[in-house]
């Protein structure tokens, strides 16, 4: 076990990391300003990567032009769930469950129905490894840690800084003051619905060549998001990069220190978060 | 009186009910039929066994249909197959077999590659000596205390008792295994098998540890595994899409070794999902019935195959064309559709003609009773994306 | 209220005579089945009573379940023995854990009651040599005769079910009309009003979650000699959100609710035998439809369609 050897552990402690960021980042957006835990936002990085697939592998599509249009399609997908099957329920706590989680039952069925149960996959863009201070890295993964880089700066950026993004944190943190202050709340609701569907979708499409496309892609999805957001707070982004990041790290060390016992390490953490400090590392109680 | 809002509600639900209690309608004709239930996974995740299950058994059933049924003391029936979806689940398998014995009123039943749809099944089919002819990899589905139950699959006790020795033959300076396997029923016993009969054929384990099932990054895992250094790694127990990930990530990481599976695989998605120069040089127990060492039993399979289902041909299948044609000839053999008679004489029968040629069932020592197939395994090797048959072993299985 | 009593009774009288009118094997499974679940999902309902939304039903029904072979089978006790333990060993366990989550509220106590369901699955799974692990324990004995009735058919199996539930429905009814009920409701609806009138919100979240969680281990007990098999794919997560499904579907609201849930989502699957591969989809509409047509449930279906909108 050398230099090397810790190198590989802590990159792939990165990767995993980032591809949790990515799909935990839209689930905190909603849970932050929207209060509603979107079960159904693993399904949407799922039809991501499956509208990637389609669009590359059926109709020739360049990559980087799918992934951008699968960001597009799914969050037109995200406005229309909140519109017809959220909205009505906007302020029902547990109505809201119940249905985000009839929504992902919904659409998870429906694509195993359209698409069948065999894994699918894209024909790689990238090829070819290098390495980095000795670690082994392949280009596919270089270029997802990149594009996870620009997408979570972005997102960060325009949160902070555009006046939409502003509208959003004060939605968040009192719905009622902002309306007073004429900012429309279905609007910002939609455009959040609309940003974390895109992320979704974006994860689901930088991931597909990586690995394989089948329908049951969301279960597993959303259950990690789960995770990483509790771990860094409901609704926080730098929560869920830094949730991400750690749930990343905790596993690849664990699977390579500790073995088969790591599958029960997230849920530990989960359980200590939860007991000892609810609102997570970065969230606000 | 008003009658109460509540007992029209009541009246409703049992009117509901009682819809569903009248017992389906069926209409009689002059032919006599036999019929036969089936469970598998035909939806959701392992459908691809199931269908492919039904793929093969399809088959059988219409050449047997063909020649005017299965002929059971003089008198001809035709087979009819009632298939029900287990959706690799042991709740809904249960519910299934409650149907299938208690509705249809069956006495054969082909069933499931999942170990605990069968062993839900099982309290069901044995009292009632319904004959079950079943898949899954584990140990405890077959027991003395279960007579009528029959296993028409090899597992991977089976399989690697043939693939083992070959290896050792064709690849003697081969010394260290590893393996990776998912945390699930089968994973698990799948390893002890592997660990077994690898140590069996003086292998050693250098790694074994379990992946958490829907995993796709394997790295971290894969990363401590080639740091020990093995010759070849044996991933039996994964589904499919994993293990042609873990080849994928494998070479990725500069793995140089051999990789090894005793599971069938589709050569075109493997290779697709992998990458080509990747899935190179894999070992796997498919077999390329267009390719040297294939009977003439399976080629003719493979021409009715095609012309039921077409184009392209599912390599998965071949296994499954065991259930229905045994049984046929065990009927046929006894003369008789008693269950309890047929039972006999499959225990009775020494040797069965099947379509990879003689086959026989085993098992007393390592399962206590015998009631295990035991067919020839098949090996072969994926050269530029293709599956190229490398050699064929008879197992002994005592 | 007496109209209401009237359609319980039918309920009740139709059960008790049904396997005089036929002893259908598969008709009798299909009604213990959803006995069993009724039992369980009376246990969501009184935990959802005090406003916590429970995401982890299926692991007190595991619990429940296991703790009742191990005693049968390794402790050589008396399944009338273990079965009553087998509920109260759930609810220590659900108190065990319960009593620092109590004191969490809305989204975050659904997830930890999520988190806590997958840790008691991953136990069970790695702990083989006692437990069983993945392939579960087979040939798990059914309960030994009870005043000579033999359990070899479904028709004791059947009343037994049908015994346990009717007391357990006794038990949620009595408890919703006694002061006890009162109080649930005062927290789920106002929590800090309860606390400010003294009311120690605490204890009752506790008792009505040792309760509700005493049921799902009496229901996963009775699962497992009834299946003769336990396996940690019983009670999954995917367990516990029908769990939830039951309740909503059939009406949080009414005391038969968790029993109209249970009955038509076990009856549902087996209409749809013939188009299985829809049924997931089925019953994702099935849910949606209940939440945008009859937020109450299926028991408010009488009103609704008399022109009363109830609101939930």
């Amino acid at each position: 076990m050398d230099f090397t050897f810790f190198v590989q552990v802590f990159v792939n402690g990165l990767m995993l990391g980032l591809t949790y960021v990515l799909i935990a980042s839209g689930f905190s957006l909603i849970y932050g300003i929207m209060r509603l835990l979107n079960f159904a936002h693993g399904e949407f990085y799922m039809l991501g990567a499956f509208a990637t697939y389609l669009l590359c592998e059926r109709l020739g599509v360049n990559y980087f032009a799918a992934m951008v249009l699968s960001m597009i399609i799914i969050a037109v997908l995200g406005i229309l769930v909140y519109r017809f099957f959220y909205r009505p329920f906007r302020d029902q706590h547990d109505p809201s469950l119940v249905i985000a989680l009839g929504i992902a039952m919904l659409i998870g069925g429906l694509a195993l129905l359209v698409f069948g149960e065999k894994d699918k996959s894209i024909s790689p863009v990238f090829s070819g490894v290098i390495k980095v201070l000795g670690a082994t890295l392949s280009m596919e993964r270089i270029v997802v840690i990149i594009m996870a880089v620009i997408l979570m700066a972005a997102l960060t950026f325009y949160i902070k800084f555009s006046k939409t993004g502003q509208a959003m944190r004060a939605v968040a943190q009192d719905r009622e003051a902002a309306a007073l202050q004429g900012i429309g709340v279905d609007s910002t609701f939609t455009l959040c619905m609309a940003i974390s569907s895109a992320l979704a979708g974006a994860a689901g499409a930088l991931l597909a060549p990586l690995f394989f496309v089948n329908p049951f892609l969301g279960m597993h999805a959303v259950l990690k998001a789960l995770v990483v957001v509790v771990i860094g707070g409901l609704g926080s982004i730098p929560g869920a990069i830094a949730g991400g990041l750690l749930l990343g790290f905790v596993e690849s060390f664990g699977n390579t220190f500790l073995g088969d016992i790591t599958e029960i390490l997230g849920f530990v953490m989960v359980m200590q978060v939860l007991l000892f400090r609810p609102q997570g590392l970065f969230g606000h109680g | 009186m008003r009658i109460s809002k509540s007992f029209w509600r009541m009246i409703g639900l049992i009117l509901t009910f009682g819809i569903f209690c009248f017992p389906s309608l069926s209409f009689s004709s002059s032919e006599k039929v036999l019929k036969m239930g089936a469970i598998f996974p035909l939806s959701g995740r392992g459908a691809t066994w199931g269908l492919a299950a039904q793929k093969a058994i399809t088959v059988k059933q219409k050449e047997v249909n063909g020649r005017g049924g299965l002929n059971v003391g003089g008198e001809k029936y035709k087979i009819e197959i009632i298939w029900e979806d287990d959706k690799y689940n042991a709740a809904a398998g249960r519910m299934a077999a409650e149907k299938l014995v208690n509705r249809d009123k069956v006495k054969f039943i082909h069933g499931s590659q999942s170990s605990a749809v069968i062993l839900a099944v099982q309290p069901i089919t044995e009292p009632n000596k319904i004959l079950f002819l079943v898949n899954s990899y584990a140990k405890e589905v077959l027991t003395p205390d279960k007579p009528y139950t029959f296993r028409m699959v090899l597992t991977s006790n089976e399989i690697l008792q043939g693939m083992y020795p070959w290896m050792n033959k064709t690849y003697p300076s081969l010394k260290n295994v590893a393996f990776v396997e998912p945390n699930d029923a089968s994973g698990w016993s799948i390893e002890k098998d592997c660990k077994r009969i690898a140590e069996q054929n003086q292998f050693q384990v250098v790694f074994s540890q379990f992946y958490e099932r829907g995993t796709s990054d394997f790295y971290p895992l894969l990363n401590k595994l080639i740091v020990q250094k093995p010759d070849f790694i044996d991933f039996t127990g994964a589904p499919p899409g994993d293990q042609a990930l873990i080849v994928k990530q494998l070479r990725e990481l500069g793995y140089k070794g051999k990789t090894f599976s005793g599971t069938t695989l589709d050569p075109l998605e493997f290779c697709k999902i992998a990458g080509v120069q990747n899935a190179e040089g894999h070992i796997s127990n498919t077999h390329d019935l267009l390719g040297a060492y294939t009977t003439e039993g399976q080629k003719k399979y493979y021409d009715d195959y095609m012309a039921i289902h077409g184009k392209p041909f599912d390599p998965v299948t071949p296994k499954y064309h065991l259930y229905l044609d045994i049984l046929v000839q065990a009927i046929e053999k006894s003369g008789s559709l008693d269950p309890t008679q047929v039972k006999e004489t499959m225990e009775k029968m020494e040797e069965w003609h099947t379509i990879f040629g003689a086959a026989k069932f085993g098992g007393k020592e390592h399962y206590g009773i015998k009631r295990q197939i035991v067919t020839p395994v098949y090996i072969s090797e994926i050269v530029n994306g293709n599956l190229v048959n490398r050699g064929t072993m008879l197992p002994s299985l005592p | 209220m007496a109209k209401r009593r009237a359609g319980h009774f039918i309920v009740l009288l139709a059960a008790v005579v049904f396997p005089a009118v036929s002893q259908d094997p598969y008709l009798l499974n299909l009604l213990i089945m959803t006995g069993i679940w009724t039992t369980s999902v009376w246990g969501v309902r009184l935990i959802m009573s005090t406003g916590q939304l429970t995401l982890g039903h299926a692991a007190y029904m595991a619990v429940g379940a296991y703790a009742s072979t191990l005693l049968v089978m390794k402790a050589g006790l008396s399944f009338w023995l273990a079965f009553p333990l087998s509920g109260l060993i759930s609810a220590f366990v659900a108190l065990l854990i319960g009593y620092p989550t109590l004191r969490i509220k809305g989204v975050y106590f659904s997830i930890i009651t999520f988190a806590f369901a997958e840790i008691i699955r991953l136990i069970i799974v790695n702990w083989p040599s006692l437990l069983g692990g993945y392939g579960g324990i087979p040939n798990i004995p059914a309960p030994q005769p009870l005043f000579s009735i033999r359990f070899t058919s479904r028709i004791p199996f059947y009343y037994l079910i049908l015994a346990v539930s009717f007391i357990t429905y006794l038990v949620m009814v009595r408890m919703e009309k006694s002061r006890i009920g009162t109080i649930f409701s005062s927290i789920r609806e106002s929590d800090t009003l309860a606390e400010s009138i003294g009311i120690n919100i605490m204890k009752y979240k506790v008792i009505a979650f040792g309760i509700g969680c005493f049921f799902a281990g009496l229901s996963g007990s009775f699962y497992a000699h009834y299946f003769n098999f336990t396996s940690p794919e019983f009670f999954t997560i995917w367990q516990s959100i029908y769990c939830l499904i039951f309740v909503l579907v059939g009406g949080a609201g009414s005391a038969l609710g968790p029993f109209l849930g249970s009955f038509f989502l076990t009856l549902i699957p087996e209409f749809l035998r013939v188009a299985r591969e829809y049924e997931p989809v089925v019953y994702a509409i099935i849910l949606i439809l209940v939440m945008f047509l009859l937020p109450g449930g299926l028991i408010t279906l009488p009103a609704r369609l008399r022109g009363q909108k109830k609101t939930h």
